[in-house]
């Protein structure tokens, strides 16, 4: 988001050193080679297969929530199978995060499955109105206009299927909200599930954009289905999909010209983005700004409580991002972190140590309570202090490799 | 944030760099450009990769540096006001969810970034969509008029509907203009009125597009209908798109100095026809209308500039500097200090009247679906006023609260019907100023390269620098602000060399179905070349009707009368390899 990637101080130390091209071409072509090789793992092994995790989650969060519609009546443990597919898929779009460049933020899909806070008036007076209901019950998502965008995505269906950090009961779903803002509005669990299908698929359908646009073997359904169907975006003005764009660097067409831009983009554009956002603004603006002009509900999943979790996924996504594979816990051979050791960036290990206390301080809040519930907390501010030192340290990184 | 020795840091680069010689050295196009950034390299001085100057540029290249803090934010301290107020840039704003509230009871759009995606110019549309999810990056504005001559593209803005026409209204309102009724068509230039054939010598083809809107009378829910108006006068409507501009760097145009604006006016005089709204050419000088004069009442018209003076309204009148139109003179009354209140519709203590018309606020009166449903709310509505107090409420009374209500000319804090809370606060605007005056611009690109250095070349030689004026220097940067602001600090940009490439000065294309009223400020290039990477879109020109930048320099040579027909003519006649080394420079700087 917001960097000072500082190349003034590249140049004065190039200035100094007299040597402006002190690497010989040999070895910068091995350096290419390497930044290539990690890009080439970073490509299928982080985006395609977080994306892939994403649509997936989305198309069974979908599937059971429309299973739920259909039976009239709910059961606890429908409730609580769709509250688990819920934070499985909300756990793939906070581990994509780091990747917000590209097609999150062109088509705008970003703010549109992910808005918050969400717009409780307008959803009350929306599934008040019988009108919308049999809109939503019919159309599904091609009736989730008339509920207004910050009803949208996933904290909409978060509000329907959780409330203060647990799962709705069954009972309460059986029943009629209770909600504050929908006092007086006589809005039925039932409707509430129609409409959180029909988010759902909304979301789902935004997902597998997501995935079409990235990955060139994104199941052919699926990319019929947003091409087709829903006349969606899937490839850039280059006919390149994202993923391609990024593999095609230095090649006609590709927006990348050289190996270091692009991983440029993939430290700057992605992971230092998420990482200034969540240190100064997710956690940031709540425990900076006075509390009483707020209300919590501006708080990213305030239903769930998971804020907490959200932002370690966050983090991790960088993790992902840096060491070159899902899940991965230590940096793969290719990868942008052996790279920096490989090639000696002194700050190699430092930039490790800033990326495991960045977790750590999440863990460390996360086991003291909700962050909506306290996000003025001493552990809230010691998160926003080794994110931002995780931050410094990547635009660092990519101040090094972009004049190797 | 690491800024604190970057300005210094940055002045010992430059002067380092400006005691040695030009490097020429040709590179490999695959070569990263960082390693030349703050060196002077062929015909480009040092100081050319720094477009905002050494205090408005930031050094980020990649996707989303358009949201970017200028190096003064950090600087200066506000870099938490800078985060909070991005918030509300970047958040849907909802009905009554604070603090994001507003969009009661009309508006334009949900969020600031529909119109401005990632920070940048709206994108083309084939449709004009505010209400569904395809608003993501609708950057237009319906500009409704009485059109002097059918056809035209000049003539006074309707009053039934507001100079931004709305197709969003709240519950149980209707929209102003119903957006089902809006016809946008894109036609192909068959032809050029200038003759010029739309083949290049070299052979190669380009083709231009225009819009053609129309909005059908039955769109429009105004008493009286603006179609009935138009007739009375015997004029026909109008119909033109203005889409946004890019928003970055904005507090940098805001830090030059009146002189040097007049003396760019005075520079261009001699040479071409000013518009007389802002240039009294007999004078030599500005026409009284070329200031800006804050349009709000009493003391929320009052500011307070940079080095602590008060100044009530009328004290202050900046030379207008702002928007395609130039209606806007200090960036803390701008088109994005109004805009958060009248595009989403938020109001705050100096901004206590609503974003409306009277025609829209009598028909909603008189619209039977918006009384039944405000009874069917009952006390719960705001518009449910037991008027004469008898214990009752008629549907006689909800109509004139409605009517009151929805009037412009009604205080909503202060009235006799319902007085609703400011919807955003004081400090709240502030941080969202400080957001605002802060958004920096991108290095520039490639500068080593040879054919960016031809392309500038070419640039100079073809008299585009006549319009898009490449360098200015910031004056003292004594700004105004709002004086709910009370004094706090912005970004501040003194004595900055920057590199926008434009005169701030209106000039005319003569372009197909062209910008309302003729005239359009010369839009400034800077930063413009990372459109793409930010927003995944690179339309040009105040309607995006130009898909590429060879696009928009070919508008400039559609009409002889064009003032920026010579230069584009020029274009016209280079080689292949000279127009690819313009457009490359053009989304280099």
């Amino acid at each position: 988001m917001k960097k000072i990637c500082n190349l003034l101080l590249a140049a004065a130390f190039i200035l100094s050193a007299a040597s402006c091209n002190s690497l010989d071409p040999s070895a910068e072509t091995q350096q290419d080679k390497a930044l290539k090789a990690a890009v080439e793992q970073y490509v299928p092994g982080v985006i395609y297969k977080i994306y892939g995790n994403l649509a997936d989650a989305s198309e069974t969060l979908y599937n059971q929530l429309s299973a739920m519609k259909a039976s009239g009546s709910f059961t606890q443990s429908q409730i609580d199978q769709v509250c688990a597919t819920f934070l499985e898929a909300r756990k793939w779009w906070e581990q994509s995060e780091a990747f917000l460049y590209g097609a999150a933020t062109a088509y705008g899909i970003d703010p549109h499955i992910d808005s918050w806070p969400l717009d409780k008036d307008k959803l009350a007076k929306s599934l008040s109105n019988a009108e919308t209901i049999a809109d939503l019950d019919e159309e599904g998502a091609g009736a989730a206009d008339e509920v207004g965008a910050a009803s949208l995505g996933f904290h909409g269906i978060e509000f329907i299927i959780f409330r203060d950090g647990k799962n709705r009961t069954a009972a309460a779903l059986n029943g009629i909200e209770d909600d504050e803002a929908f006092a007086g509005r006589n809005v039925s669990g039932k409707s509430e599930i129609i409409f959180a299908a029909a988010v759902a698929e909304d979301l789902r359908n935004y997902c597998f954009e997501l995935q079409a646009a990235w990955d060139p073997d994104c199941p052919a359904q699926r990319v019929a289905l947003v091409e087709d169907e829903l006349e969606m975006n899937t490839t850039m003005d280059s006919g390149l999909t994202y993923g391609e764009n990024l593999l095609e660097t230095g090649n006609a067409g590709s927006t990348y010209r050289n190996w270091p831009e692009a991983i440029s983009s993939i430290l700057v554009a992605g992971c230092s983005n998420i990482c200034n956002e969540v240190a100064n603004t997710k956690i940031g603006t709540a425990h900076y700004v006075s509390s009483s002009d707020y209300d919590p509900d501006y708080i990213e999943s305030p239903y769930s409580k998971k804020s907490y979790q959200d932002f370690k996924d966050n983090i991790l996504s960088i993790q992902y991002s840096l060491y070159g594979a899902q899940g991965a816990v230590s940096a793969g051979s290719a990868s942008i972190a052996a790279f920096l050791k490989d090639n000696k960036w002194d700050k190699a290990d430092e930039l490790e140590s800033a990326l495991a206390a960045a977790v750590k301080s999440l863990d460390d809040a996360m086991a003291k309570g909700a962050f909506v519930d306290n996000p003025t907390s001493a552990e809230a501010e010691t998160c926003i202090m080794r994110i931002n030192e995780l931050d410094a340290l990547l635009n660092d990184a990519a101040d090094w490799i972009s004049k190797l | 944030m690491k800024t604190a020795t970057y300005l210094l840091t940055a002045v010992i680069v430059l002067v380092a760099a400006a005691a040695c010689d030009p490097i020429d050295t040709p590179v490999s196009p695959k070569e990263s450009d960082a390693k030349y950034v703050g060196k002077a390299v062929g015909n480009f001085t040092a100081e050319e990769w720094y477009p905002g100057g050494l205090l408005g540029t930031t050094d980020n290249i990649t996707e989303g540096c358009y949201e970017d803090e200028a190096p003064a934010v950090s600087e200066q301290g506000l870099i938490t006001q800078f985060n909070h107020g991005e918030m509300f840039f970047e958040r849907n704003v909802t009905l009554n969810t604070a603090p994001f509230k507003g969009l009661g009871p009309a508006s334009v759009r949900k969020s600031c970034l529909d119109c401005h995606p990632a920070y940048g110019h709206g994108k083309w549309q084939a449709t004009y969509e505010a209400n569904t999810a395809r608003s993501f990056g609708n950057g237009y504005l319906l500009v409704v008029y009485y059109a002097n001559q059918p056809g035209s593209n000049d003539g006074a803005y309707v009053s039934e509907v507001t100079g931004m026409p709305q197709t969003m209204a709240a519950d149980p309102f209707l929209p102003p203009i119903d957006e089902s009724g809006i016809s946008l068509l894109w036609l192909p230039v068959t032809a050029m009125e200038s003759g010029l054939p739309m083949r290049f010598p070299d052979g190669e083809v380009y083709s231009l597009q225009y819009p053609e809107l129309t909005i059908a009378k039955e769109a429009f829910n105004t008493d009286p209908n603006p179609y009935d108006t138009a007739q009375e006068k015997g004029l026909t409507m109008g119909f033109r798109l203005e889409s946004t501009i890019g928003i970055i760097g904005t507090g940098l145009i805001d830090a030059l100095s009146e002189d040097a604006i007049r003396e760019q006016y005075r520079a261009e005089a001699p040479y071409v026809e000013l518009n007389p709204a802002f240039w009294d050419k007999a004078a030599n000088d500005f026409a009284a209308s070329a200031f800006y004069n804050n349009w709000q009442a009493g003391a929320n018209g009052d500011g307070i500039l940079a080095d602590g003076s008060h100044v009530a309204r009328g004290e202050y009148k900046p030379v207008k500097r702002f928007t395609y139109a130039m209606t806007r003179g200090s960036l803390q009354d701008g088109a994005g200090a109004n805009a958060i209140w009248n595009i989403t519709n938020v109001s705050r203590p100096d901004r206590p009247y609503l974003y409306t018309t009277v025609a829209w606020a009598r028909k909603m009166s008189e619209t039977p679906s918006v009384i039944s449903a405000i009874r069917q709310e009952g006390s719960a509505s705001p518009y449910f006023v037991d008027v004469n107090k008898d214990g009752s409420v008629t549907d006689d009374e909800i109509a004139e609260a409605v009517f009151a209500l929805l009037s412009p000319t009604t205080n909503q804090f202060d009235n006799p019907y319902h007085n609703f809370e400011p919807e955003m606060t004081a400090d709240q605007f502030y941080d969202f100023m400080v957001w605002h005056r802060g958004l920096s611009i991108p290095r520039a690109r490639n500068l080593h390269e040879e054919d960016v250095q031809r392309g500038k070349e070419l640039f100079s030689e073809m008299g585009c620098v006549s319009c898009h004026r490449p360098s200015w220097k910031t004056g003292e940067d004594n700004y105004w602000s709002p004086a709910m602001n009370e004094g706090k600090p912005l970004p501040r940009y003194a004595n900055q060399t920057i590199w926008p490439y434009s005169d701030f000065i209106q000039h005319r294309l003569y372009m197909k179905n062209d910008i309302h009223g003729s005239w359009c400020r010369t839009t400034p290039l800077w930063g413009r070349g990372l459109s793409m990477l930010n927003t995944g879109a690179s339309d040009r020109l105040h309607d995006c009707r130009a898909r590429t930048v060879v696009e928009a320099i070919m508008w400039h040579a559609y009409s002889r009368q064009s003032d920026a027909y010579g230069s584009a003519e020029k274009f016209y006649n280079l080689s292949k390899e000279d127009r690819d080394a313009v457009v490359k420079f053009i989304e280099s700087i």
